[in-house]
């Protein structure tokens, strides 16, 4: 951790109004980048501090996030490239506004925000093929697809149930909590093999990624203990992955295991996984060898989004901007990171860092920055355990989840759920289910009563 | 987890007792001067008046819309098409003026509250537009909610559809109506070309077609008059409105016009068409309208300026920066007028000599958006305006 000093401090709170008793404050979790905004668009602006060089593109990655890609051949050739197997047309499919998605609930509406990875155990060949990544199914691949392009068929379509259950805080009052249970069928392909192992994934907001990745790998390191040797129940382990274009084994940021190191890769990724949209950095269509319509389907012999157009997109991701907190006062600020703190959640939700100057993009490096999160995996306990490793994730870990935009994400999208399956319909519901490493916060939080678990959903909301 | 927290949660704590000091005063040589509510009560009563009577204006020429969609529909002809057409374009100005009142969260985009309180401007002004989604295009001539009858058209249908699975999947608002009037712009030279007998018995979905125009624009009075109820002199949101902290009140108006001006005109609307060098980039690339939407543009922010009285309110903080502004609005003006239609034709062809008056308008909107941030300094206020 960095030590502050005096002029940092001045720099954390804009102040909303110098007029009236109250005072209320609002915080720049993104830095100097950081905007301000109360609106629909509040996580589509580019950080405030952006080069007038990477305004272009800035703009026209934006462009490219909204397109609707389209099934080759097509009368516009830069967005020719969907499927043949794919989930979404666009990127803003899913991060509806630049923010999170939302999961389908009515049991009829197929799922596109929500989408699972698929993987078998398989052998030490297998596993050290894919760099100690998971093992696609044969037949299906690493994700299930679940739409395609005319004469291709969809792998599969979802439906969710909902079991109940309910438990009360120490108060007294109670509450009900959904965990959902999926169901695949129409499997296109031929039956799961008996091993398989399915994770259900919500898109997550697309905004202040630029700024997770500026973060320095040591700042990242020194927050884990993965033997806690420290004895807090909370041990912390770093992700180690693939890096596609440096043939190495990388740090893993991005994602719900945090199983991509970069910006620029998780981008590419879902372009291939989630769109079909093949690029330079993974420039094979995702068709298995007995997708046999999908291996026939016409497909253009170069990659689909061209290497000049995935870097004006990964722009965008690297220099979408974070917004300000919403106001509140003083007060509630405070009590707010008090209860935060007091309650542990803190030790994996890590507020603050100064970004290094590693990264592309110099308008996210040395800020000082508060998205709560250490980007470590943490076993998050039985209910929250997907079974399904990734990388050096076991299938019982998920890195923690930044909070920034934690509260604006229901203004963006109403419809939008928490956690990895959308199973959280409120942040409280979030805390609730937090088992294994986050058993004592969660328990802690029951503690409170009902005047203290608002005051610290209030602060949660107000990021 | 290894970081000691007992020294992390002292200096947090220290840093909300410090926050005290606006961060402004910190930075800039100068304190900000405190706004006061006797400088900034009239402004935000001119504001309100204006941004209320522009509303009214809009709802009085969408009701023509309706009522000409309504006669085209009922008679097919090309003249009602046309009438129709002109009565889009009227409003379509209007509205073009009124976007200098979004940006700030206010009735148009506000984000929070229950569906039917959240601003309808994704329902109104959502652009640009997957053709298909909603009709037949070339090459697809059987795509679109209209050619499957298996798809209900209401009101409620047709917004559950907007936006639905991806922002070009439009269902609603003027460009969907605008689509539906005058069909793709295959050419350079002429607008779309839809025929009339898209819309007589002799098309198989000229009915349902039909029926979608006039449900739009229908949709459209509705959501005017709401946004105009909004603003009336006493209604709860103008009260609370002006209730707000003085430089709270000079910071959603100017959000919104600098929003207007650099981010949305400057960037979505003329550098991502010039990039991409594709004509649907163009805003209204349906009727080639989009330059004259671009002059309205101009005008909403110059009325938001002038009428509400903020230029002598910048004169008595930055005199000789505020003079400065108000001959850049002319520029301005000159620029985005300088630009000749149709405007497609610059987008594609990147040897086009008129790119470069693309690129001014560009800079000088840019520039439109700093002078404003630069005056408001004088207050501490924080635009989101970048700063090169």
């Amino acid at each position: 951790m960095f030590r502050p000093s005096s002029w940092i401090l001045i720099l954390l709170f804009a102040p909303l109004s110098v007029w009236g008793q109250d005072k209320r404050l609002t915080q720049k979790l993104g830095g100097e980048g950081s905007v301000r905004s109360d609106s629909l668009d509040a996580f589509s602006f580019p950080v405030r501090n952006i080069k007038s060089a990477n305004r272009k593109d800035f703009m026209v990655g934006k462009s490219f996030f909204r397109q609707n890609w389209v099934s080759f051949p097509a009368s516009v050739e830069s967005l020719e490239g969907l499927g043949p197997l794919f989930i979404a047309q666009s990127c803003i499919a899913c991060h509806e506004r630049d923010g999170r998605g939302r999961p389908a609930v009515d049991g009829k509406e197929e799922f596109r925000a929500l989408l699972f990875r698929l993987s078998i155990p398989g052998s030490k060949e297998q596993q050290a093929r894919f760099h100690g990544g998971p093992v696609p199914v044969p037949n299906y691949g690493d994700q299930l697809q679940n739409f395609a392009i005319p004469g291709v068929k969809p792998e599969a379509k979802v439906r969710a149930s909902f079991t109940e259950t309910s438990g009360s805080f120490a108060d007294g009052i109670t509450y009900t909590l959904q965990k959902p249970v999926f169901r695949f069928e129409d499997l296109a392909y031929g039956p799961f093999p008996k091993d398989v192992m399915v994770s259900p994934r919500l898109a997550p907001g697309a905004f202040g990624m630029g700024l997770l990745e500026a973060i320095d790998e040591k700042d990242i390191l020194k927050n884990a203990d993965p033997d806690d040797l420290d004895g807090d129940g909370i041990s912390g382990r770093p992700n180690f992955t693939w890096d596609e274009r440096a043939q190495k084994r990388a740090l893993g940021r991005f994602g719900w295991k945090a199983n991509q190191p970069t910006v620029l890769q998780q981008t590419a990724a879902a372009f291939n996984g989630d769109m079909g949209v093949t690029s330079p950095v993974f420039p094979h269509q995702n068709c298995e060898p007995a997708q046999k319509d999908c291996l026939a389907a016409k497909a253009k012999s170069t990659p689909e989004i061209s290497q000049s157009d995935l870097q004006k997109v990964s722009a965008y991701m690297h220099l979408l901007t974070v917004p300000q907190s919403q106001a509140l006062t003083e007060g509630q600020i405070k009590t707010g990171q008090r209860l935060l703190r007091e309650l542990t959640c803190t030790k994996c939700h890590v507020e603050t860092y100064r970004t290094g100057t590693g990264t592309e993009f110099a308008e996210n490096h040395n800020q000082i920055i508060h998205p709560y999160t250490d980007l470590l995996l943490h076993d998050m306990g039985d209910d929250l355990a997907d079974g399904r490793p990734d990388f050096e994730a076991s299938g019982r870990e998920w890195r923690t989840p930044p909070l920034w935009g934690l509260g604006r994400s229901r203004k963006v999208n109403p419809q939008t759920r928490f956690l990895h399956d959308g199973r959280a319909r409120t942040p409280e519901e979030a805390i609730l289910w937090h088992g294994g490493e986050g058993e004592g916060a969660r328990e802690k939080y029951k503690a409170l009563d009902q005047s203290q678990r608002d005051q610290l959903l209030t602060y949660l909301e107000s990021l | 987890m290894r970081i000691g927290l007992g020294f992390l949660t002292s200096w947090m704590i220290a840093a909300v007792v410090l926050a005290g000091a606006p961060a402004h005063a910190q930075k800039k040589a100068r304190t900000p001067k405190v706004l006061t509510k006797t400088e900034v009560a009239p402004v935000a009563q001119a504001y309100a008046a204006l941004v209320y009577k522009t509303y009214d204006e809009l709802l009085g020429a969408n009701q023509k819309l309706l009522s000409a969609a309504q006669k085209f529909v009922a008679a097919p002809t090309n003249e009602n098409l046309e009438a129709t057409k002109e009565a889009w374009k009227a409003a379509r100005l209007i509205y073009s003026e009124t976007e200098a009142f979004r940006f700030y969260g206010g009735p148009i985009d506000k984000a929070d509250g229950a569906p039917a309180e959240r601003g309808p401007e994704p329902l109104m002004n959502a652009w640009p537009i997957d053709e298909a989604y909603l009709d037949y295009v070339k090459g697809n001539e059987n795509a679109g909610l209209i050619q499957n009858p298996a798809r209900p058209i209401t009101e409620d249908a047709l917004i559950d559809a907007n936006e639905k699975d991806g922002e070009r999947n439009i269902s609603t608002g003027y460009h969907a109506i605008e689509f539906l009037l005058w069909g793709q712009d295959l050419s350079t030279t002429s607008p779309g070309q839809r025929p009339v007998s898209d819309y007589q018995p002799t098309n198989k979905f000229a009915a349902r077609r039909g029926q979608v125009l006039v449900t739009l624009t229908g949709l459209l009075v509705k959501q005017s008059e709401a946004l105009k109820t909004a603003w009336a002199p006493s209604a709860p949101q103008t009260v609370a409105f002006m209730a707000e902290a003085p430089d709270e009140i000079l910071r959603k108006i100017l959000v919104g016009v600098t929003t207007l001006s650099a981010d949305e005109m400057a960037g979505e609307r003329l550098t991502v068409a010039l990039e991409k060098k594709d004509p649907e980039h163009e805003q209204d690339c349906f009727s080639d309208f989009s330059l004259e939407d671009m002059k309205a543009n101009q005008r909403g922010i110059e009325k938001v300026l002038v009428q509400s009285g903020l230029m002598d309110l910048f004169q008595k903080g930055r005199r000789k920066e505020t003079l400065g502004l108000r001959r850049h609005l002319d520029i301005v003006s000159k620029n985005i007028a300088s630009i000749p239609a149709p405007f497609d034709a610059i987008l594609v062809d990147e040897k086009n000599p008129n790119r470069k008056k693309v690129e001014t308008a560009i800079a000088s909107l840019q520039k439109q958006a700093r002078l404003i941030d630069g005056i408001t300094q004088t207050w501490g206020l924080e635009l989101n305006v970048q700063a090169e």
